[in-house]
């Protein structure tokens, strides 16, 4: 990716492509960079040290013990961890969660190379792409309140339904039906952005690849095959991570979805790791459980963790060097 | 592998462009699909632009005519429910809070993570290339992961429903992003003029002050607005971490005032208004720095 | 830890000597407090706080220092809670108090604010004995009550009486008569009841009332704390499902009212689209800014079931001092000052909801629920009082829910609550 990154980063920086070549400068220019390494860094990594490290390493600390913010830490050993999976709802929130991570997933990455495909070359793709983009700017919060009127059996939908003849519309804010809802919300909101990123690999790949599949009488799918997907294949690596990080923090949009629920939570058919986790610990429904609302948000960093170890394996050997 | 067969030794070489010999080999294959495709997307990218439009609409009329008529339009232009969402949600407060929050932390992050980037970039060894991993790392842990010792740690130092530990916050927590993009815009930078100023004798903190930061302007300005977006967005941390009403940002304000209407009554229109406050500033962001925030954005969310 | 604070310390404390003015603790000083309240700034409830708050600092001289936070100020509270910014007062209703303050040990006891003197007379004779049971709001071994109340609120059948004059000259008094208005309702082509199934706890008035209706207050409760779960095989218990499950299968609710968000069928509903609504007695609040031109809200208390006795729900809602609060005492006195018959009256003209003191005023929106309160024979609480934490929102609510929207048939659901209830005991014994 640093390779991609420095092609499109020297494009958006001068214009022209100026390939680095990182001599070292003369011994006078490092040793006196060498001085700056304490102001410069320094700051930087203290903040993100005390401020995002050590929070870190303490959350895998406070997941071990029983804690409900006073002074009484004890120390319970996996007991938390193994609750949570005796639990019901952390179940059904983690299913939720990998839901989000898989069906979204694979949703907005079909989609989103299908629109790669078709926006390639075609006319006014800058104006295109730049709609779709602008939703990923937009606090995913307002979709999830948006859904509300959208779904009510009064609502956008059910009277351009009835419009069309359509007299028993689905109930689309029944229980069992708000988290194919937030799905499909989600692949719209996130879809524009991935299709960007994927645009920018498809972008650079130089034209005469196209020559010579017309000049090799190459159709359609094959050049897909050979040419394109290869060629991406960094990128869509990138983006898969990239979507398994962002997909664990979903939180806001489910929160607020379809509006107030008049109870101050969301219903529990909607909950994923990082809602179960903020309920935990801050519901005001009980005694907060610190130490079980950490465990679940460690799991769910195990999980990316795992996940992009995997995908990183599974997808490095194909790269393609051009 | 199978692009070798593809890709005569010939080409390797370069050629130049030919844009019409591009051309005519693609109008070969427009296909049923790529037609069905160019419908589906323009649906798509009109999709995206009416959901706008109609929450702008809805903003202008009241409770009853929304729930009436969801594709009706306003009658008057009268900004009624703007004024409500300012004084009764208090959207008024939320809108400085989260403006002078944004402001701050975007502009110190970018204050402290430019000046680490370009360490990072210019000096090459062990311990640098450790450091970049290590900051690296940190764009995996999601926010939950922190949420509580956060919350405890600044309660520690008096600084929760703080909107200053509130900032802290995002500056750590928007270090890994910043360092990131900026390594990475820093190395895409020549050398020459640094070299050249180096050998002029200018010290290497002059050399970075004088040279490589106004070279850098574009690539900061980048960093700085998606910073502005990502703090402006923010809702997990801030609703942690504030809880008295003076200090909420906008996306707290937000739920507090769809909760509020469980309770006073609806206001849909209030609440359009809010959405809309929300929402405006992006846009105009947007339109302002279009393109420079998506190149920003693909670049920098690598690895 | 102490590593976690030297280190936190060391960075932060620049910026804690800018900021130590405007963040030290509040404590110390005695004339302030600080009060976060469950009403929003623009309620007709918060604007009579107010006004008491502003005679308050006026008549003693302590600075009050209000956060209008909502309903969701216990929420905020609890994060507070061992912390150095938990505020000295807030108020909620008693659901919401208890498993957060009262049950694990965060609530003082306010023995002040009940020997205080208002109105000439002491305050703890200021609340109706008929309502107040001191012990359900005294912890053990603790010599006051936790929560100083000062509103009820109770719930009731409501309808708009220009529509159905017939309704409030002549309820339905017995769960038949009840079934035979809907089915009347109905045969005449009309919506007979309105609900935002999406709201659990509006679902759950239907079966909590019914088990009381059948087996007395404190019935449900006791049900909820067996460990075993076995309980839920109390015939009451089927039985109360199956009325409910009546209900649904005799199609009496709104369409649309498993699939829609709230208020959307409460705004139907005051838009005379359905006749009755079962809800507490903050409805009228609620809808009178989209209520139909003409709208008379009246009510009639649910019918008796088998005969069984009729007692009314009366929640608290009221005041409470956490316990590590800095300013207990100015917390205790305002609480207390709240009782004046002044507010008392606002409360019940002005808030239109129903004060806690028996001499107070009631609007006339609220009269019908009054005087069924007056005539009670008992009385029992949201929920029959079941405050273990996590119980009702984690298994109870989202089991009635699908009873309700139809999911699950009544034996199902006695099966459902039978194995929930025996698995949350296990995890929270």
């Amino acid at each position: 990716m640093t390779e991609t990154a420095r092609m499109i980063g020297a494009k958006s920086a001068s214009g022209s492509a100026t390939p680095t070549g990182r001599r070292a400068g003369g011994n006078a220019i490092d040793r006196g960079r060498k001085r700056l390494f304490v102001p410069f860094v320094g700051p930087a990594f203290l903040f993100y040290t005390i401020l995002f490290v050590v929070p870190s390493l303490y959350a895998v600390w406070i997941s071990f013990n029983e804690w409900s913010g006073g002074d009484d830490m004890t120390f319970v050993g996996f007991k938390n961890y193994v609750r949570l999976f005796s639990d019901d709802l952390f179940v059904q929130s983690f299913v939720n969660t990998l839901l989000l991570l898989f069906v979204v997933g694979i949703a907005i990455f079909v989609i989103a190379f299908g629109l790669t495909l078709v926006l390639r070359d075609m006319v006014a793709r800058k104006v295109a792409r730049s709609v779709i983009f602008f939703p990923h700017l937009v606090n995913a919060m307002i979709f999830g309140v948006l859904a509300g009127f959208i779904f009510n059996p009064g609502g956008l939908v059910n009277k351009l339904l009835g419009g069309l003849g359509v007299t028993e519309p689905p109930a689309w804010l029944a229980h069992e039906n708000l988290f194919p809802l937030i799905m499909v919300m989600m692949t719209w909101i996130t879809t524009g952005y991935f299709t960007t990123i994927l645009m920018a690999g498809v972008d650079r790949i130089p034209p005469y690849y196209y020559e010579d599949c017309a000049l090799a009488g190459a159709n359609a799918w094959q050049r897909l095959r050979y040419v394109i997907l290869p060629l991406t294949w960094d990128v869509f690596a990138t983006c898969a991570v990239l979507w398994t990080i962002s997909s664990v923090k979903i939180f806001e949009i489910i929160w607020v979805f379809g509006g107030s629920t008049g109870q101050g939570m969301p219903p529990t058919q909607t909950w994923t790791v990082a809602v179960y986790t903020y309920v935990t610990a801050f519901s005001g429904q009980s005694i907060p459980a610190y130490g079980a609302a950490t465990a679940s948000a460690v799991l769910s960093l195990a999980v990316i963790s795992i996940l992009v170890v995997l995908l990183r394996r599974a997808t490095k050997r194909d790269a393609v060097e051009f | 592998m199978t692009m070798t067969e593809l890709t005569p030794p010939a080409v390797a070489a370069k050629q130049p462009r030919k844009q019409r010999r591009r051309r005519a080999a693609i109008t070969h294959d427009r296909s049923v699909f790529r037609g069905i495709g160019l419908v589906l997307l323009w649906l798509f990218v009109a999709l995206n632009i009416a959901w706008m439009i109609w929450m702008v609409i809805q903003a202008f009329r009241d409770t009853r005519s929304i729930l009436d008529n969801p594709w009706g339009l306003p009658t008057s232009l009268d900004p009624v429910n703007f004024v409500t969402a300012w004084t009764v949600g208090d959207f008024a407060t939320a809108t400085l809070n989260s403006v002078v929050t944004t402001t701050v932390s975007s502009l110190l992050t970018v204050a402290v993570a430019a000046p680490a980037a370009y360490y990072l970039s210019r000096v090459e060894n062990r311990l640098t290339r450790s450091l970049t991993m290590y900051f690296v790392l940190g764009l995996g842990i999601p926010a939950q992961v922190i949420l509580i010792p956060l919350f405890v740690m600044l309660n520690e130092v008096y600084l929760t429903d703080s909107l200053i530990g509130l900032n802290m916050v995002y500056i750590g927590v928007s270090m890994p992003f910043t360092v990131f993009l900026l390594t990475a815009f820093f190395r895409s930078l020549p050398l020459e003029m640094e070299e050249a100023a180096a050998l002029d004798g200018t010290t290497a903190f002059g050399t970075f002050w004088r040279i490589t930061l106004p070279l850098a302007k574009g690539g900061i300005l980048t960093a700085f607005v998606l910073q502005v977006i990502s703090h402006w967005n923010e809702t997990l941390l801030a609703l942690t971490l504030l809880q008295s009403t003076e200090k909420y940002t906008l996306p707290v304000a937000l739920i507090s005032f769809i909760q509020q209407q469980t309770y006073s009554g609806a206001d849909w229109g209030g609440l359009f208004a809010g959405l809309c406050i929300v929402v405006i500033p992006m846009l105009i962001i947007y339109l302002w720095l279009g393109r420079r925030l998506t190149e920003g954005l693909t670049l920098g969310m690598g690895k | 830890m102490a590593k976690i604070r030297a280190l936190s310390a060391l960075v932060i404390g620049s910026a804690l000597a800018v900021t130590a003015s405007g963040c030290a603790p509040q404590g110390g000083s005695d004339d302030t407090l600080t009060y976060w309240s469950m009403w929003k700034e623009g309620e007709a409830q918060q604007k009579v706080v107010a006004k008491a708050i502003a005679d308050f600092e006026d008549e003693t001289g302590i600075d009050v220092d209000v956060q209008w936070q909502g309903r969701d100020n216990i929420k905020k509270v609890l994060p507070t809670l061992n912390t150095n910014k938990v505020p000295d007062l807030v108020d909620a209703s008693f659901a919401k108090l208890a498993p957060i303050l009262a049950e694990s040990g965060q609530a003082l006891p306010l023995t002040e604010a009940y020997d205080a003197a208002v109105d000439g007379k002491q305050v703890s004779d200021l609340i109706p004995s008929a309502y107040f049971d001191a012990g359900t709001l005294t912890v053990d071994g603790e010599d006051a009550p936790w929560m100083l109340p000062y509103s009820l609120t109770s719930d009731a059948i409501w309808f708009n009486e220009a529509e159905h004059p017939e309704l409030a000259e002549n309820p339905p008094q017995t769960w038949d008569d009840f079934i035979g208005t809907l089915d009347d309702l109905k045969a005449d082509g009309q919506t007979p009841i309105a609900i935002d199934g999406d709201v659990s706890g509006y679902n759950a008035y239907w079966f909590t009332t019914m088990m009381v209706r059948l087996a007395g207050p404190g019935s449900l409760k006791k049900i909820a704390s067996d460990e075993s779960g076995k309980a839920w095989d109390s015939p009451e218990a089927l039985k109360a499902a199956e009325l409910v499950q009546q209900l649904v299968d005799g199609g009496y609710f709104i369409d649309g009212y498993n699939a829609s968000k709230w208020p959307a069928q409460q705004q139907k509903w005051a838009d005379n689209s359905g006749v009755l609504m079962y809800n507490g007695t903050w409805l009228p609040n609620e809808t009178s800014s989209y209520a139909a031109d003409g709208f008379e809200y009246s009510s009639f208390s649910f019918p008796t079931v088998d005969g069984g006795p009729a007692s009314q729900r009366a929640d608290f809602v009221g005041f409470a001092v956490p316990a590590k609060a800095h300013n207990a005492e100015n917390a205790q006195k305002f609480a207390a000052f709240f009782l004046g018959k002044q507010y008392q009256d606002a409360l019940g003209t002005d808030a239109k909801i129903i004060p806690i003191r028996q001499d107070a005023a009631v609007s006339e929106d609220m009269s019908t629920v009054k005087d069924a309160l007056d005539a009670a024979d008992d009385y029992y609480q949201q929920n029959d009082g079941i405050s273990f934490p996590g119980y009702t929102e984690k298994l109870l609510w989202p089991t009635l829910d699908k009873l309700m929207l139809g999911k699950l048939d009544a034996q199902q659901f006695i099966d459902a609550m039978k194995s929930g209830q025996a698995d949350y005991w296990k995890q929270n014994s």
